[in-house]
């Protein structure tokens, strides 16, 4: 505004500013390249280019309420409102993965990777060799079939098939998906896709190290705002509100709920078990995930070739079926006569004779049935008159020839399925299993992450005879297609007879094929009997010798359970699929109770009711480059320094208002206090008279931006803005001593010392609009977007200045 | 493809001749470059397990050559033991867990009360399983190992439990046509 001054120099570039078509609720930028992705009002999700331009919008249909970016920039996450946690690729938006670990909104994300690489010194292991790639070959993807495609699973595809891209690119480093709901409920994922940890903030015991060893705090009806994990992933901050409690005595005596201290917190989590067991979680994540992907390929497989199969039967049988009703119509309609009344010569009464024994086992009633027709036909005694009119009139040739492609085509494409996409699977499974089940032995490094040698063992077992089955499968689904083929040459000769045409160009066929089929494939269905998961606890009969032979395979190492011939490969596959969540649940329930509540700091009171606070908070980790001591290299203590700042509510304290709190070293702080110090300290900035703050962010290199609004007395809100960035560490920081029991608000010992911001001092920069949150900031980038209420989008390049000189707008 | 398994075979051959080598003369180093050899061609043929066996002899060969290279050779060992543990046999099984035991008891820097079952827990399943297979030798040296750490640790009957298995394996060593010695419990 002084433009008598020589050259002034305006901080931040401003890069522009754009109408937009809605107002926006949460704005993130990508960590390694230059997108944005925001959420509007109505809940799309838009990414845009730094020179705006769109890349994709996605709905996801349900209201999205947080948003986060994997570390390396390639899938965002988001939070949605009943509770799932969705990823999508940052290309054009796919959803590559939903994890549905809450009951209700997801309020917070925080997705952080491992800041060091796996260094590999003695004692630790060097970065793991997944071995699959140089066995196997890559992993099967779930089959499509062209028309087959419901909406439903077309959607399926397509995520599935990014599945493997989603898996394949996260798992270069290990990182941890953090997101805390409405409930006090916070899940941890590793790579965003394997769930490792579950910790509910009401069942967190707050020890108070100090005086008081009796004294154990809890929380009640928490819920939280945002949390954050360290980059060393050793700490988790956790703010939230909710009402503090004490326990006086050792019983369960809390106090009545209205006198515990009711407001807003900050705990610090001790999640060291993923620093300290990093090179194991990372292997056995990776495998998980792999599996679960593989499984996922197995059951959808399943669901696809059953369906086929089954429309094939269907088509069959609907087009047979009127044979039925043909031999019943006839047979009201004449006498009960013998279906042969030609002369038959003595080698063919002999054969007769057979087939009677034959089709004794089949139902004898008044009326024949189809098979007995068939079978009478085939014995060569003359047609009778529904089977000829059945074979000449309603199937003809060219019906025959259309069901022989359905079917046989059907089992042509659930050949293919199994070989390209079931068998490979499963094979895979096998061997990752295998690995996992070695690191399972490895009892000393794996089983205090919950890597149980049993279950592991058993879940590799189920995979063995589900391996077994398959084989099995596909040898009954060619014999049964060949057998289907076979009867259908069969009925073509027999067409082209009845119609006096020549049948000599014809396929050859197999009698004895055509009578197994007709006794045993004409009204069963055996490939559909061992796909379909409703029909699943059908028993398989087995004959005795191989159950023996099974039995005395159990000497030389064969699966301990015998009876897995004698399910359903339907069957096999749920009990494969519960043994690999059971096993799995052990490393998420180990991981969850070592995660504990090291230590809590009330920030500041809220009123009773709930409210749905929208208090600006950032927290951040910095490195401590004052820390040179090298012993804390190897620990997990003291390499990260936590910033914690938000808006102090004008109506918490009396005498503070207009106020933002920055707080830092509260993470190492019960393990400082052991030692004699205290690292917790903390100041107040007063803001600058006539602004309020509307939301702030912490930077880089401790420093702090604040987005101010000018307060305007008057109804019309054109007020200015302005952004302001401060150095958090030239600060006079003072120290909070906490010595005493946790009742009282720490902040309020500040209230002698609050530091007054001027603009003239601070690096500000003016903004001609009134601004709303987001405010978005990206440290590793160096921009910043601020939204305004008139539905524009500001984006500054905080690390360069502008001149100044008199350029037209 | 012949030719590449009579390579093959040829190689585990010599690691065999590696192995009897270093058991026969006092001199450690001589298996060493059968030892490297068979790691470079395991390597390039995909032959993990017998990779992993090479390794453990290399691992066994720096134990021999000094407590200083216990840390070395124990790196050696975490590096393999998934794969030994996963596919191996019994016997290459509680080989791995005695060597891995023998690194950390020889590192000045390692302390049994510490981190006792750090060294207990692959003793114990290293016992069991040679127990199974009735490898005297090895399940002699396995519980010997059991009794001192044991020892150090101050548990006393479990020292002379450990210590009554040892000699009872020694003495079925030394008896190799099965006489029931009698077991002297104290």
């Amino acid at each position: 505004m002084e433009t008598d001054d020589a050259q002034r120099v305006l901080p931040f570039q401003l890069q522009f500013d754009k109408p937009l078509a809605s107002q926006i609720k949460l704005a993130e930028w990508n960590p390694e390249k230059d997108l944005l992705a925001m959420v509007t009002e109505d809940s799309k999700l838009l990414l845009h280019r730094f020179n705006w331009q769109r890349l994709w919008t996605i709905s996801p249909g349900r209201s999205i309420t947080s948003l986060c970016w994997q570390p390396d920039g390639k899938a965002i996450a988001v939070g949605l409102e009943d509770g799932a946690v969705s990823l999508h690729d940052v290309e054009n938006g796919k959803l590559l993965r939903s994890l549905k670990s809450h009951a209700v909104a997801v309020v917070c994300l925080n997705w952080e990777e491992d800041a060091q690489q796996i260094k590999g010194d003695s004692g630790s292991m060097t970065t793991y060799e997944d071995r699959t790639s140089r066995f196997l070959p890559p992993a099967p993807r779930v089959p499509r079939i062209q028309g087959l495609v419901s909406g439903d699973a077309g959607f399926m595809d397509d995520s599935e098939d990014s599945f493997q891209e989603l898996s394949s690119s996260s798992q270069q480093r290990f990182n941890i998906l953090c997101s805390g709901d409405r409930d006090g409920i916070i899940c941890l994922s590793i790579f965003g896709i394997f769930p490792i940890g579950k910790i509910n903030i009401h069942t967190c015991h707050v020890p108070s190290s100090h005086i008081d060893q009796q004294v154990k705090c809890q929380l009640l009806n928490a819920s939280i705002y945002k949390v954050a994990l360290s980059k060393d992933l050793c700490r988790l901050i956790v703010m939230c509100s909710g009402e503090l409690v004490k326990n006086e005595e050792e019983s369960e005596n809390w106090q009545m709920a209205g006198h515990g201290m009711h407001g807003s917190h900050c705990l610090v989590l001790d999640t060291s078990i993923f620093w300290n067991r990093k090179n194991e979680l990372h292997q056995v994540a990776q495998q998980a995930s792999n599996i679960e992907e593989l499984t996922e390929v197995i059951r959808a497989s399943l669901s696809i070739m059953s369906k086929q199969w089954s429309d094939a039967m269907n088509t069959f049988h609907e087009k047979f079926d009127s044979l039925s009703n043909l031999i019943i119509d006839h047979g009201n309609l004449t006498n009960q006569d013998n279906s042969t009344d030609t002369f038959l010569t003595l080698f063919q009464f002999f054969f007769f004779i057979l087939f009677c024994e034959l089709i004794s086992s089949f139902y004898v009633g008044l009326d024949s049935s189809s098979q007995e027709e068939f079978l009478s036909l085939l014995g060569g005694s003359r047609t009778s008159p529904p089977v000829h009119q059945f074979l000449v009139n309603s199937l003809g040739e060219v019906g025959v020839k259309r069901v022989s492609k359905v079917v046989c085509g059907a089992g042509k494409e659930l050949q293919l399925i199994f070989l390209n996409h079931l068998q490979p699977a499963a094979e895979i499974i096998g061997f990752r299993m295998g690995e996992l089940r070695g690191l399972s032995r490895w009892r000393a490094r794996y089983q205090s992450i919950g890597l149980d040698e049993t279950l592991i063992s058993n879940a590799a077992e189920k995979v063995g005879m589900i391996i077994v089955q398959v084989e099995w499968f596909m040898t009954l689904l060619s014999s049964v297609v060949l057998q289907f083929s076979n009867f259908f040459n069969w009925l073509l000769k027999c067409i082209r007879l009845l119609m006096s045409e020549p049948s000599d160009q014809l396929l050859p066929y197999n009698s004895e094929l055509v009578v197994i089929f007709l006794k045993f494939l004409y009204d069963q269905d055996p490939v559909r009997q061992l796909l379909e998961s409703s029909d699943a606890d059908h028993i398989i009969e087995i004959d005795v010798e191989t159950m023996q032979r099974v039995k005395e395979l159990v000497q030389f190492g064969g699966f301990s359970d015998c009876g897995y011939l004698q399910r359903t490969l339907a069957k096999q596959f749920h009990q494969m699929e519960s043994s690999f969540k059971e096993a799995f649940l052990m490393p998420f329930t180990s991981i969850s109770k070592k995660i504990v509540c090291m230590d809590l700091l009330p920030l500041f009171p809220l009123p009773a009711s709930p409210v749905s606070l929208a208090v600006p908070m950032s927290v951040s980790y910095y490195e401590d480059a004052s820390q040179a001591a090298v012993s804390y290299q190897q620990s997990c203590q003291g390499r990260f320094v936590d910033y914690v700042s938000f808006q102090v509510p004008d109506d918490s304290f009396s005498n503070i208002s207009n106020c933002v709190a920055i707080i830092r070293g509260f993470t190492h702080d019960s393990i400082a206090i052991k030692n004699g110090y205290t690292s917790l300290e903390a100041l107040l900035l007063c803001l600058p008279d006539g602004y309020h703050c509307v939301d702030l962010s912490l930077y880089k290199e401790s420093q702090i931006v604040l987005l101010l609004n000018e307060t305007t007395t008057t109804s019309e809100s054109s007020g200015d803005a302005c952004m302001m960035i401060v150095q958090a560490t030239d600060l006079p920081f003072v120290s909070i001593s906490r010595s005493t029991c946790m009742d009282s608000w720490k902040l309020h010992e500040l209230k002698e010392c609050i530091i007054h911001l001027q603009l003239e001092n601070e690096k500000v920069r003016s903004i001609p609009h009134f601004v709303v949150a987001p405010l978005a900031v990206s440290s590793s980038r160096g921009v910043a977007c601020i939204f305004a209420a008139r539905k524009r989008a500001l984006v500054y390049i905080l690390e360069e200045d502008e001149d100044e000189v008199s350029e037209a707008e | 493809m012949e030719l590449k398994t009579e390579a093959g075979l040829r190689r585990a051959r010599t690691l065999l001749a590696a192995n009897q080598f270093r058991e026969r003369s006092g001199n450690a180093v001589l298996g060493l470059p059968y030892a490297l050899a068979s790691l470079s061609f395991c390597q390039s043929f995909n032959l993990d397990l017998l990779r992993a066996s090479a390794v453990l002899t290399m691992a066994e060969l720096w134990l021999s050559l000094g407590s200083n290279h216990a840390k070395r050779a124990l790196s050696l060992i975490h590096g393999v033991l998934p794969t030994i543990l996963g596919h191996g046999g019994l016997e290459l099984r509680a080989r791995a867990y005695i060597v891995e035991v023998k690194c950390y008891l020889s590192d000045p820097n390692f302390s049994v009360s510490e981190s006792p079952e750090v060294v207990l827990d692959p003793l114990t399943q290293a016992s069991d399983e040679l127990q199974v297979l009735e490898y005297h030798e090895l399940a002699a040296e396995a519980f010997y190992l059991k009794a001192i750490v044991f020892d150090k640790l101050g548990r006393l009957p479990d020292r002379e439990e450990a210590a009554t298995s040892f000699k009872k394996h020694i003495m079925a060593l030394e008896n190799p046509h099965g006489e029931d010695s009698p077991t002297t419990m104290s």
